[in-house]
């Protein structure tokens, strides 16, 4: 369950958070705070509960154990793989939740609409059904959709994910663009050293439940943190045992 | 073995009845959705010319071969062996209206809509676009399942009626192509023995079973786990559930007005 509580000294802040699926525990006893216009960095090698970090603050699933207290549950998350609606053209998919949680006119949707792409320069796009974008167009509308009703907390899983380094990059200046215009707290799962250098402020690393590390991007190979080094670098030696020996 | 072992069974037996209170649940929730009046109709305008127009044909084609057979075989029995010309229409008519034309129509509304609905819905699970529903604080049960469950209940009648037309008209010709039986003696005989009430249940029947089809395939579709395999997996369900329950929904209905 999430707590709500717009008097919150943070914009997120989980207090040690339990989740296990079956018998495997996902989280430990996490603890974090996020703060307004910063971004926290989730990363950590796959299958070591990133994502499942974006489902407890997006409300899809429940904590087991632990608090997460939230000052707005004013949200919008970009989906790894975009997740748009493939039978609303991208302007009804950016309007959705404007038209089915607000009570603005059409004009006013159509503004803001036009604004959200504008933001990530898919203006002239509106019409479009998601399967007639590309890969990385799909994610920017996304993005679009994500901050139409300009949330409080904005939440990507995965941004860069399958993406050529060009529109890469394009997808990490549309997050700093996005950091700069709204005054929102942020939270990226990511495995992309890029994305962490340009866009976070903060970094959480995760490793068989734990939290290893929790720092500034920047600190990461400078500190004497072996698990922060060891993903820093890329290196399959350290204490984070994921790479296969040949 | 492993397939009847006493786990198994039981835990099919909980899947079951997981998916029945789900479906309960849905079916409440769709119900007050739509009795508050919070339903786009261009939604459900949509939905129901979509799914109208993906069914129409395959249920014509049944219902004039259905009804083509069954006035073959009630010509040959009543006429030669009966002599009892002025029975068949009216027989022909309250086998299709009461029990034929229903069923076989929620029959392809399953396979065809049906399935449709649980691969319509089952792969935006996969896909996240369920979750990207939640995470706008959209219910999926409002947005999704309550105008396709209008328009179920809607079209299957509407269909039935159609059915029910073109099934009688295909027998009256082919007893009188086959058998030379007066159109006008048929018709007669349709109009003596077919009542409202035989057509108030028709219709009732149908308006049950599109309502149930559609409850069944969002409920699968929306509890799709697993990738696009699972997607499959549930479809076939969504189509043997949806048959199961139309057999049975057919048998309480009639034996609630015909029993006595």
């Amino acid at each position: 369950m999430i707590i709500k509580r717009p008097d919150a000294k943070h914009v997120i802040e989980f207090r040690n958070i339990t989740k296990t699926f079956g018998n495997r525990v996902i989280l430990d006893n996490i603890n974090f705070t996020v703060d307004k216009q910063e971004i926290l960095a989730v990363i950590g090698h796959s299958g070591v509960g990133k994502s499942t970090i974006l489902k407890l603050v997006s409300g899809l699933i429940d904590q087991d154990d632990g608090e997460i207290i939230l000052s707005s549950t004013k949200k919008g998350m970009a989906f790894q793989f975009a997740a748009l609606l493939n039978f609303l053209t991208v302007k009804e998919n950016i309007a959705l939740p404007l038209r089915k949680k607000t009570q603005l006119s059409d004009i006013e949707i159509d503004k803001k609409v036009h604004d959200a792409l504008e933001n990530v320069g898919l203006l002239g796009t509106e019409n479009l059904y998601p399967p007639e974008l590309s890969g990385g167009m799909q994610k920017r509308v996304s993005f679009a959709r994500a901050v139409v009703n300009e949330p409080d907390i904005i939440l990507y899983d995965e941004p860069t994910s399958g993406l050529d380094p060009m529109t890469s990059t394009m997808i990490i200046n549309d997050i700093c663009h996005l950091k700069k215009k709204l005054p929102a707290a942020g939270i990226i799962v990511t495995h992309d050293m890029a994305t962490i250098d340009k866009a976070a402020d903060k970094v959480v690393l995760l490793y068989e439940g734990q939290l290893v590390f929790n720092g500034k991007p920047c600190e990461m190979k400078d500190s004497n943190n072996p698990f922060g080094i060891q993903f820093a670098t890329g290196s399959c030696e350290g204490p984070m045992k994921v790479c296969i020996k040949h | 073995m492993a397939a009847f072992s006493k786990n198994n069974l039981l835990n099919r037996f909980q899947n079951i009845l997981y998916m029945v209170g789900q479906s309960y649940l849905n079916l409440y929730r769709a119900f007050c959705t739509a009795f508050k009046g919070k339903v786009s109709f261009k939604d459900f305008m949509y939905q129901a010319s979509v799914r109208g127009v993906d069914s129409i044909i395959i249920i014509l084609i049944t219902c004039i071969f259905i009804g083509m057979a069954l006035a073959l075989h009630m010509t040959n029995e009543l006429i030669e062996t009966y002599g009892a010309e002025t029975a068949v229409g009216g027989l022909i008519a309250l086998a299709i209206t009461r029990e034929l034309a229903p069923v076989v129509t929620a029959i392809v509304i399953a396979g065809r809509v049906g399935a449709s609905i649980t691969a319509e819905i089952g792969s935006m699970k996969v896909t996240e676009q369920i979750d990207a529903l939640r995470v706008m604080e959209i219910d999926p049960v409002d947005y999704l399942v309550v105008p396709r469950l209008l328009a179920g209940a809607t079209i299957t009648p509407l269909m039935t009626i159609i059915a029910t037309i073109a099934a009688i008209l295909s027998a009256m010709y082919l007893s009188f192509f086959y058998k030379e039986l007066d159109p006008a003696i048929f018709l007669a005989s349709v109009q003596e023995m077919l009542n409202t009430k035989d057509v108030f249940v028709s219709i009732l029947k149908a308006s049950c079973f599109g309502i149930l089809i559609v409850t069944i395939a969002s409920t699968f579709g929306l509890n799709v786990k697993g990738g696009a395999d699972a997607v499959g997996v549930y479809t076939t369900k969504t189509v043997v559930w949806s048959l199961i329950v139309i057999f049975i929904t057919n048998y309480i209905i009639t034996s609630i007005f015909y029993g006595a």
